[in-house]
């Protein structure tokens, strides 16, 4: 965590002659900020924008009287983050991601206000706010900025999907999703929409553990019942969808193995899938930990086994089966995997 | 010689931030793929099983005993709990000392411990308070992370000694004096702790741990900053809680110190030097005019902003040149 590690790497790859020595050296003096810290500076613009969005409000009420004038307001916060993050600064790049923040919610904000129907409102408002955060990850900007405007992207599609089966089927897509490019990353990280294309990653792989535990968070699961959003299928939908994207990623990883090796781990990961049915999210968790390894990602890697922990928590206090069979989930799933270790360890 | 993980993950994470071209991806790939190799699987596999493999059959027990069967008696499940925490104590004889399974196997038995606590707990009808159960619990649990060595044990020591002492703090008549957690004794007490376990970790890491790695001084300072950073930006409104306020700029300016100059460790520098930004902006709050006008709240933003940009400049700085050939 001190550069240590990527300083060795660094001289490896100089070694083995994939870069020369100037080369590295150039590369050290870019290495970009690492994930804890942009973890850290998020919550501060975030802190920041609030401010600033408070403090537009006021003034741009006074200053304009409809609408328009303070969407037109949003949009110029927006042009000016655009502008702060070409300047390639880390104090101009913190000060546009506040002000992109504040811009987006200005201006959904005034959008959800001109319409009187709520149900509509919330549909203009998530497609405004999707097309918004899309179009801000095309500009230059930090990866951080991205990946937050990523993860608007993810949320407002689900809010837009409200309810019923189709948000099921949306968070079994965004598991899938997620494992798909992990498993490919290899291929597209030389591609000119490289850095989009992992900011949508890394949001959407977030997202995905989210609707996991949110799957079995009761209090949630509760609250979208009220409003409809939840139906008797969700659980086996979701439970299958899973199931399929964790069995297509063991296929896949194995498709170089030997008939016989791949069958078998085919046949482990549908026992893992059967004995873990009650409990999606430890197949979901297992399905991204499978590709975030392949693909070498060792924050995610630590993310994915962090989310299983969180879920196993949040299992206890759900309500849609019994204790007693929560208990017999996570015995057949515990002795499933300490069987495929003894296994593994004798076939080595 | 295969690409290690890490090594993987820093090629592809450089193609992708656009600073290492196609054909040079590419010349790494023709060294050794860009994907773990079978060893490599077998040895992640090898240790994520076994703790897995543990951790969901302890959590199983402990779903088992929520159950609270009416018909079974009680001193079948006794013999239940206690055939599990002695079937993990015995893997653990049985296995090679310090490996994967002895590990694993006294991690199991960390978590039945909890269970069988639990379990007389509820049998007998106690009465004890849920701190008291995360108490005896810390303790008895104690010999078992002691002679695993292992940074799952540790952490989970920690976490149900935190949890021992904020719901102590919370409900206990017998220091009623603290009335509730927030306020300066009961901040001070959680933060005290963490920082005596920050401290045994920098002074024998590398006799509490079989692969010393850093994660528990982070998990500990954690624990020592959150308490601190909550009771400092209050203490700027209540005056009760003034001397959090002192004891964050010692532990904070200290911190940043030792983790800048003799043991350097960026992540709990970054910490530290957030944390203080985060008080100092509650101290800018408090001393500005008592109105949520637009220049006063943007230049509370802007001193967010210019306090988190200068701190993640230079943290970056530093990495980089920890980075540098």
């Amino acid at each position: 965590m001190n550069g240590g590690a990527t300083s060795t790497a660094l001289e490896a790859f100089v070694r083995l002659g994939v870069l020369d020595a100037e080369r590295a050296a150039a590369l050290a003096s870019r290495m970009p900020a690492p994930w804890w810290l942009a973890a850290l500076q998020a919550v501060a613009a975030w802190f920041a924008s609030l401010l600033i969005i408070g403090s537009f409000f006021a003034p741009l009420y006074f200053l304009f009287e409809g609408a328009i004038g303070r969407v037109v307001a949003g949009v110029v916060l927006l042009a000016a983050a655009i502008w702060l993050f070409g300047r390639k600064h880390l104090f101009t790049e913190q000060m546009g991601l506040a002000f992109s923040l504040a811009g987006q919610a200005l201006v959904i904000a005034e959008i959800a206000g001109v319409v009187a129907d709520p149900w509509a409102a919330g549909s203009l408002v998530s497609i405004a706010g999707m097309l918004l955060a899309a179009g801000m990850i095309l500009p230059y900007s930090t990866p951080l900025h991205r990946t937050v405007c990523a993860l608007l992207v993810w949320t407002h599609c689900g809010v837009l999907i409200g309810r019923g089966s189709a948000l099921s089927v949306y968070a079994v897509a965004l598991v899938a999703l997620a494992v798909a490019m992990w498993l490919h990353r290899a291929r597209w990280s030389t591609s000119r929409y490289a850095a989009q294309t992992k900011a949508l990653l890394h949001a959407g792989t977030l997202s995905a553990l989210v609707g996991a535990w949110v799957m079995s968070h009761e209090a949630t699961r509760m609250a979208l019942q009220s409003v409809g959003a939840v139906t008797a299928w969700w659980p086996t939908l979701y439970a299958a969808g899973v199931s399929l994207v964790l069995l297509t990623a063991v296929g896949w990883l194995t498709r170089a193995a030997a008939p016989w090796v791949r069958v078998w781990c085919m046949l482990t990961a549908g026992l893992y899938c059967l004995a873990a049915w009650n409990a999606p999210g430890l197949m979901t968790s297992a399905a991204i930990l499978l590709a975030v390894f392949q693909a070498c990602h060792r924050p995610w890697i630590a993310l994915a086994l962090l989310a299983a922990l969180l879920y196993l928590g949040e299992f206890y206090y759900s309500l849609h089966i019994s204790l007693l069979a929560k208990s017999g989930t996570l015995a057949a799933t515990g002795l499933l995997l300490l069987g495929l270790r003894a296994v593994l360890r004798r076939a080595a | 010689m295969p690409w290690s993980v890490r090594q993987i993950g820093q090629l592809l994470q450089l193609a992708e931030a656009g600073e290492l071209t196609a054909d040079e991806l590419r010349r790494a790939g023709q060294h050794a793929p860009l994907e773990p190799v079978r060893e490599t699987w077998l040895r992640a596999a090898d240790r994520l099983l076994a703790f897995a493999g543990v951790l969901l059959l302890t959590a199983a027990v402990v779903f088992f005993f929520a159950w609270n069967w009416a018909d079974m008696h009680r001193f079948v499940k006794f013999g239940l709990a206690l055939a599990a925490l002695t079937a993990c104590t015995g893997t653990a004889i049985a296995g090679t000392p310090y490996g994967t399974v002895y590990r694993a196997a006294l991690f199991g038995a960390c978590v039945a411990t909890g269970a069988l606590l639990a379990l007389i707990g509820q049998s007998y009808q106690t009465g004890a308070d849920i701190w008291e159960l995360f108490l005896a619990w810390a303790l008895l649990m104690s010999p078992f992370v002691l002679l695993s060595r292992s940074a799952a044990s540790w952490a989970l020591w920690v976490v149900i000694a935190n949890l021992a002492l904020t719901r102590m703090l919370w409900q206990t008549t017998l220091f009623g004096f603290f009335g509730d957690l927030f306020k300066a004794g009961p901040l001070l007490l959680v933060a005290a702790l963490n920082l005596s376990v920050l401290l045994a970790f920098e002074a024998f890491e590398s006799r509490l741990l079989v692969a010393p790695r850093r994660h528990l001084q982070r998990l500990a300072s954690l624990g020592v900053l959150a308490p601190l950073v909550a009771g400092g930006i209050v203490g700027w409104w209540e005056r009760a809680l003034l001397p959090v306020s002192l004891v964050f700029l010692v532990v904070a300016t200290t911190g940043a110190w030792v983790y800048y100059r003799l043991r350097r460790d960026l992540v709990i520098l970054s910490l530290a030097l957030f944390a203080s930004i985060a008080v100092a902006t509650a101290a800018l709050v408090r001393v500005l005019p008592d109105s949520a006008d637009f220049l006063l709240m943007n230049l509370v933003a802007m001193a967010v902003i210019v306090g988190s940009a200068f701190a993640a400049a230079w943290i970056v700085r530093l990495h980089r040149q920890g980075s540098s050939l």
